[in-house]
């Protein structure tokens, strides 16, 4: 089913290829940021605990996730 | 006969609630039980709320009781607010409509959030969207549709149709939404009320749950342009916790409405009535121009030859952007994990295989397909090149115009299910709204009209960060026309108990 309507709709898109682009750079965004950042002063931050308040398996303080690594065999880390 | 401003509180305008509030005419509590009255009423047949909370909202209510009359009150005291599920509520269920994210509280609120509940609001709950605000129609919530009030056989625009058929059946005061390719403006018009996308960075978007980074903003929805201009001064400035919320002076947009539009330009865009779009939409939206001509407005015809590029731009972008944010919903953080057994790979594409819908995995494919090495150039880098090149054309539009208007969506609702296995129907219902979000431009829709018995939003863009002019037009044409002929037929129907 998902390649039936990517397939259309990438082919609708085609139209794009139509354009003269020549000369027109990239809009990554409307309008550029403008360097609005804020002052570098540390504030009050989530807890430990809220942070992971919404973790499906938490232990000890650290997300639970299944291994990543083989117990058996495992090699230099 | 009754007259429409004498039975419930639950259709008053916020502006009007606060008038009453002053004369001691009622309190915040009556009119939230109003509201709660309502919702009881009408939502088994719309379904605009994912979460509710009556004892809440109550007590909020109840705190502005002895306030809410003051001189002195904030702007939104005692007024019943809705918001969309993508909203982050502290302690309160968020899923952006998605099953991927049952179960998540965030730990904090949304900048807007706090804003709205420091003037005063009282937040009623959290309205259905469709899954992380992508689609047009709200049928791709992940927690059932909701339906129009005006017709329950339709839908009522997406992804904000909650919101949006909330403040049309009288189920909110007013609500927020989020716009990305007309998630505010559609269902705005789709449910006769006005719903504002503001010029991006004139909204922070913290804790707002990203879809498209670079197109979402926040926005009002309400039942009068009055409304909405309030709501809007309340949200909008800059807000050091989002870089690209824009240090911009915040007017007082509802003082600035004066519905004079002698002598204002006004371009009529001529992509956007052309073929395709619905016959009655068409002849309501002509009759609005017509209506700003006769108040003196001065009609422009202005060709946007690259608009109609804008919706392919706009299905590359916002879906590359999307693949990236939607990468954090893997199991392991917030939200759902799978329960089925395998290593951490399998354990992130299960946790998405059963999370994310439909519409949102084609989305992330179309994101990291149009992402890929050897089709970046072909669709990414093309579609942001064609974004600049509208960019650039509404830019020159609007320096000969004032506003564009033209219609908000090519059909007024059309009926559930019609589209649903139709992508590239659905994506046909943003041709008109996306190129504003592709220009990071300001757009209104304002009720102006039926196509048969649903009603037609007219859209009018104004040049960045001037939301006051656009919203102008907007109070001009409402004042010609009136707001009492804009309520769904619903709402008259809880106003009589024994039919």
């Amino acid at each position: 089913m998902f390649r039936a309507q990517l397939g259309g709709i990438l082919e609708s898109f085609r139209k794009l290829v139509e354009l003269d682009l020549s000369g027109i750079p990239p809009a990554a965004q409307a309008s550029p940021a403008t360097g609005t950042m804020r002052d570098d002063v540390p504030a009050a931050s989530l807890t430990r605990d809220e942070a992971l308040a919404n973790a499906p398996a938490v232990e000890d303080g650290y997300v639970v996730v299944p291994p990543v690594i083989e117990e058996e065999g495992a090699g230099a880390s | 006969m009754m007259s429409a401003h004498s039975v419930s509180p639950a259709d008053w305008p916020a502006w009007e609630l606060r008038a009453r509030y002053r004369r001691g005419e009622v309190r915040p509590t009556e009119v939230v039980r109003a509201v709660l009255e309502r919702i009881a009423a009408v939502e088994p047949r719309i379904h605009a709320y994912l979460y509710l909370d009556a004892d809440a909202a109550l007590g909020e209510a109840a705190r502005w009781d002895a306030i809410a009359g003051r001189d002195d009150a904030p702007p939104l005291a005692g007024v019943p607010v809705a918001l969309k599920d993508n909203l982050c509520t502290r302690g309160v269920p968020t899923t952006a409509g998605s099953r991927i994210l049952d179960g998540f509280r965030p730990p904090y609120d949304a900048t807007v959030v706090v804003r709205l509940r420091d003037a005063g609001a009282v937040v009623l709950g959290k309205t259905n969207c469709d899954e992380f605000a992508m689609g047009s129609s709200t049928e791709n919530s992940g927690f059932g549709p909701t339906r129009n009030p005006w017709d329950p056989t339709r839908v009522p625009g997406g992804s904000s149709g909650g919101s949006a058929a909330a403040v049309a059946a009288g189920e909110a005061t007013l609500a927020l939404g989020s716009d990305t390719g007309g998630s505010i403006r559609e269902p705005g018009a789709f449910c006769g009320v006005v719903g504002l996308k503001p010029t991006y960075g004139r909204v922070s978007r913290y804790g707002l749950i990203a879809f498209a980074s670079s197109l979402d903003q926040i926005g009002p929805f309400a039942r009068d342009v009055r409304d909405a201009a309030l709501l809007l001064r309340q949200i909008a400035g800059r807000d050091p916790a989002d870089a690209t919320s824009a240090d911009v002076e915040v007017p007082d947009y509802a003082a600035l409405l004066t519905g004079r539009v002698d002598g204002l330009r006004l371009g009529v865009v001529r992509e956007f009535l052309g073929e395709g779009v619905d016959p009655g939409v068409a002849s309501a939206i002509r009759a609005a121009i017509r209506t700003l001509e006769g108040l003196g407005a001065q009609r422009v015809d202005v060709s946007l030859p690259h608009a109609p590029y804008a919706l392919p731009a706009y299905y590359l972008v916002a879906p590359a952007e999307a693949s990236s944010n939607l990468a954090r919903y893997a199991g392991v953080l917030c939200g759902r994990r799978t329960a089925r057994d395998g290593d951490l790979i399998g354990m992130y594409a299960r946790t998405r295989d059963e999370g994310f819908g439909a519409e949102v995995k084609r989305r992330i494919m179309l994101g990291t397909y149009a992402l890929s090495a050897g089709y970046y150039d072909a669709f990414y880098l093309r579609a942001q090149r064609v974004r600049e090149l509208i960019r650039r054309e509404f830019e020159d539009a609007l320096n000969t115009v004032d506003v564009l208007v033209g219609p908000v969506a090519p059909t007024p609702a059309f009926p559930l299910g019609e589209r649903v296995e139709d992508p590239l129907q659905m994506y046909l219902a943003d041709v008109f709204t996306v190129p504003i979000n592709l220009a990071g431009l300001p757009g209104v829709s304002v009720p102006c009209g039926f196509a048969g018995a649903l009603p037609v939003g007219l859209q009018i863009v104004g040049r960045a960060f001037d939301e006051a002019t656009v919203l102008n037009v907007a109070y001009a044409l409402e004042q010609a026309i009136g707001t009492d002929v804009c309520r769904p037929p619903i709402v008259a129907e809880t106003r009589s108990p024994h039919p």
